[in-house]
């Protein structure tokens, strides 16, 4: 039997801790943005000195580092873009993520590094990918529309990498075919203004009189799951898997980051998902703040049940991080960033790097200057009683409350 | 500077005629976006026999499997029944490039801000390159450099609906219950019409369009630019395209026509305009200003002299400061800036350092956790440099 290539799990690092947290938690790859040059203003992104610390933790622990250069660019921009380019070249980043072909020239004139078209640019068919495969890109980004079916016939025709999207958030139009939020809120939304228009709740008024008003998030799209299609892209060949979510939480950083390179993993030990372990990677990926799941496009075009009509996702199973690790104290205590308030008596879980989440009930909690407390603020550091094989930088997560 | 237009039907091809236009732009329900007509061929043929230059556009976004399909129907149009293609999908481009010998019409209005890459689409359709489709979203200014840069005629959208949105799915009919659908394939409604309206924006009564490829949501006013004219002129834009397809008839065609060539006034034929009208982004493009007010560039770290951030303030204790910095450490007897989240600046001498397990320290450096002496002032996320 052919030994198949696994693909790599290429998270959203939308800071450098969230960088950190992605390579932690198996990762093999995470894409980024500078302060400029994305399509995520709104994100914390790398300023010069956390773009050399991320790639230098990156590398060290083996996971690559794509730049996200895919704003629609003018030309005032690429004037700026030059020096950012040569600096990404110094640090050796491992390639940049395109949209647009004054982009691509810029960096290819400018540097080494090697060019990924985003999936900004659509393309969605084999011609288109080896256009760009002739202008220099070396990794299509295929558009969600894709299936995975379609994604294998493309990399076979145009023989390049391919890279498709398997979680998170959708965009409801062709990416980069959008222009709501330029033209409504005078955001551009490919050069990173996005005002999530989509998501808002519109009365439509059909010209048919037959047809009733109504009130509908039509625009809106379910979130994309392809966990059950894993095997799929793995026997497809694809090359890498994307995790949508720059602006998203430590802990969706965490998990997707873990889950899917864990699935993968097993894969390429086993050779198959006949596991119980599916059902538990799956409930792993529930506990995220979502919207309802879909495949989207991944084995058939998207119907009308991939569309998320409400405003709301059911926060019923969802989990929050309560804090981050930041020391072990030697089989003493374990010192706490507290992000989300919890209280003594309640059961929290340590989610490690590999492995399944270890549930501990909090008997005892204290400031570092050893006052005992009942309950914990967001923004303290505080101490509770050591647990094994507990590392710094493992988040611990809480179940919330249910309303 | 030339006039150019959409045909859908015999009568818009007769009009288009009587106003002596030269081109005209056909397609049909499956390759054009939003074609009414079924099919390219006759209308083409017409429209040859009326002497005017055929452009075949060729502008829906296809995925692998319909695209075979949509090159085989391609193939299956007769090549002398146009002179021109029209594309915008660069599998569209590439497909065409292999596969005819016709002079292309390369549609760059989704992205191509910017004269680098357009230099470059010229270049990699070199000869073949009949004109270039410049985005709405330029200014005039950059039009006008593009214009006078590029070895090639350029067009812009002068007057029409602004599509902001184009989606595959089909998002209207999804809103539809079973016995709805079957009310509306019996009246074998292909195109499904209707506004939208959202409470959470300003802008009433989108018109939203689904056909077999998909939704097209658009501006609830047109792009009107004709006023502009003599900025027009000066942008040197050599084809304005006029878009009247959404309309009942495209008779305005000759009132715009008349009015360039006679009376120029152009606020009359504005008024008589038949929707609300904007100019867009013609004088000036601004849409990246609201940028800087998405998150407070007062807790991104600058990078010269950044120790690490404030993570605890224990009032009467300590600030906890995670180190962050590779290079810079904190150390006993340092002095420190504390940068709040508000902007605000405090300076503080660290007469006392602990580790987290509250044990004197002198000195804390990357990934530690330091304790050191408390500063009234300073918040949780405060950025702290050596000061």
């Amino acid at each position: 039997m052919t030994k198949l290539n696994m693909p790599e799990v290429l998270a959203p690092a939308g800071s450098l801790e969230k960088l950190i947290v992605a390579v932690n938690y198996g990762a093999n790859a995470v894409y980024l943005g500078g302060l400029k040059f994305g399509l995520r203003s709104a994100a914390e992104n790398f300023t010069e000195q956390e773009l050399r610390e991320g790639v230098l933790y990156a590398h060290e622990h083996g996971a690559k580092v794509y730049v996200v250069l895919n704003g629609f660019l003018h030309d005032t921009d690429l004037h700026e873009l030059v020096n950012f380019v040569r600096l990404l070249d110094e640090l050796k980043i491992d390639a940049v993520i395109v949209s647009d072909l004054g982009v691509v020239e810029t960096v290819k004139q400018h540097s080494n590094i090697e060019v990924h078209l985003s999936t900004q640019a659509s393309c969605v068919n084999a011609y288109s990918a080896k256009m760009w495969k002739e202008i220099g890109v070396t990794r299509v980004v295929l558009g969600r529309e894709c299936s995975i079916a379609e994604a294998k016939q493309i990399k076979e025709i145009a023989d390049i990498e391919v890279e498709m999207f398997i979680h998170g958030s959708m965009c409801m139009a062709y990416s980069g075919n959008c222009v709501i939020s330029n033209f409504t809120q005078g955001r551009d939304s490919n050069r990173g203004g996005c005002a999530h228009s989509c998501r808002f709740d519109y009365a439509i008024d059909f010209e048919n009189e037959e047809l009733a008003r109504r009130n509908n998030y039509f625009m809106s799209s379910k979130d994309l799951n392809g966990l059950r299609y894993l095997e799929e892209f793995i026997k497809s060949g694809i090359d890498s898997v994307k995790i949508e979510g720059r602006m998203k939480s430590h802990l969706y950083a965490a998990t997707m980051s873990k889950v899917y390179s864990e699935a993968i993993r097993y894969y390429a030990e086993h050779g198959h998902f006949l596991s119980e372990k599916l059902y538990y990677w799956e409930e792993e990926l529930k506990k995220v703040t979502h919207r309802s799941y879909a495949a989207t496009n991944l084995i058939e075009k998207a119907g009308a049940d991939t569309i998320f009509d409400e405003r709301e996702h059911d926060r019923s199973n969802d989990y929050a991080v309560v804090g981050r690790v930041i020391d072990v104290l030697a089989e003493e205590a374990i010192v706490i960033e507290v992000r989300n308030a919890f209280n003594l008596g309640d059961t929290l879980e340590i989610l490690p790097f590999d492995g399944v989440a270890r549930e501990i009930e909090v008997k005892h909690i204290s400031t570092l200057s050893n006052t005992e407390l009942e309950r914990t603020n967001p923004s303290t550091l505080v101490k509770l009683p050591y647990v094994s094989h507990v590392h710094p930088e493992n988040l611990i997560r809480m179940r919330l409350p249910c309303n | 500077m030339q006039l150019v237009t959409y045909a859908q039907s015999i009568h818009d091809l007769n009009l288009i005629k009587a106003n002596e236009l030269n081109e005209v732009i056909i397609s049909d329900k499956q390759l054009g976006r939003i074609a009414k007509n079924e099919s390219f061929v006759s209308l083409a043929n017409m429209a040859k026999e009326l002497g005017l230059k055929v452009v075949l556009e060729w502008d829906v976004i296809l995925t692998e499997n319909e695209f075979a399909s949509a090159c085989d129907y391609f193939s299956s149009i007769p090549h002398d029944s146009y002179d021109v293609i029209r594309v915008q999908d660069v599998g569209v481009l590439a497909y065409v490039l292999e596969n005819t010998n016709k002079p292309i019409q390369f549609i760059a209005e989704t992205g191509n801000r910017n004269l680098t890459g357009l230099k470059k689409w010229v270049n990699l359709i070199g000869e073949r390159l009949d004109r270039l489709v410049l985005s709405v979203e330029l200014s005039k200014d950059k039009i006008k450099e593009i214009s006078s840069q590029l070895n090639c005629t350029t067009e812009l959208l002068v007057c029409g609906p602004l599509l902001l949105f184009y989606s595959p799915r089909k998002l209207l009919s999804a809103m539809l219950d079973e016995s709805e659908k079957i009310k509306m394939q019996q009246i074998q409604q292909q195109f499904l019409t209707a506004s939208g309206e959202s409470q959470e924006s300003p802008h009433k009564g989108f018109p939203i369009i689904q056909n077999q490829h998909g939704t097209f949501m658009y501006h609830i006013k047109d792009l009107f630019l004709f006023d502009k004219y003599q900025e027009l002129l000066e942008s040197g834009i050599s084809f304005a395209r006029i878009d009247l397809r959404a309309q009942e008839d495209i008779s305005y065609l000759s009132k715009l026509v008349d009015t360039i060539s006679n009376s120029q006034d152009f606020a009359t034929l504005k008024q008589a305009y038949p929707r609300d009208v904007i100019r867009g982004y013609f004088h000036i493009n601004k849409t990246d200003v609201l940028f800087k007010k998405l998150k407070n560039y007062r807790i991104q770290r600058k990078d010269d002299a950044y120790i690490g951030e404030v993570m605890e303030i224990v009032k009467g204790e300590y600030v906890a400061i995670k180190i962050k910095s590779h290079e810079v450490s904190l150390n006993l007897g340092d002095q420190v800036k504390f940068v709040t989240p508000e902007g605000k600046e405090l300076l503080c001498k660290v007469h006392e350092l602990k580790d987290t397990a509250y044990k004197e320290v002198t000195s804390k450096s990357k990934g530690e956790l330091a304790l050191m002496n408390y500063m009234g002032g300073v918040w949780p996320k405060s950025q702290v440099y050596r000061g």
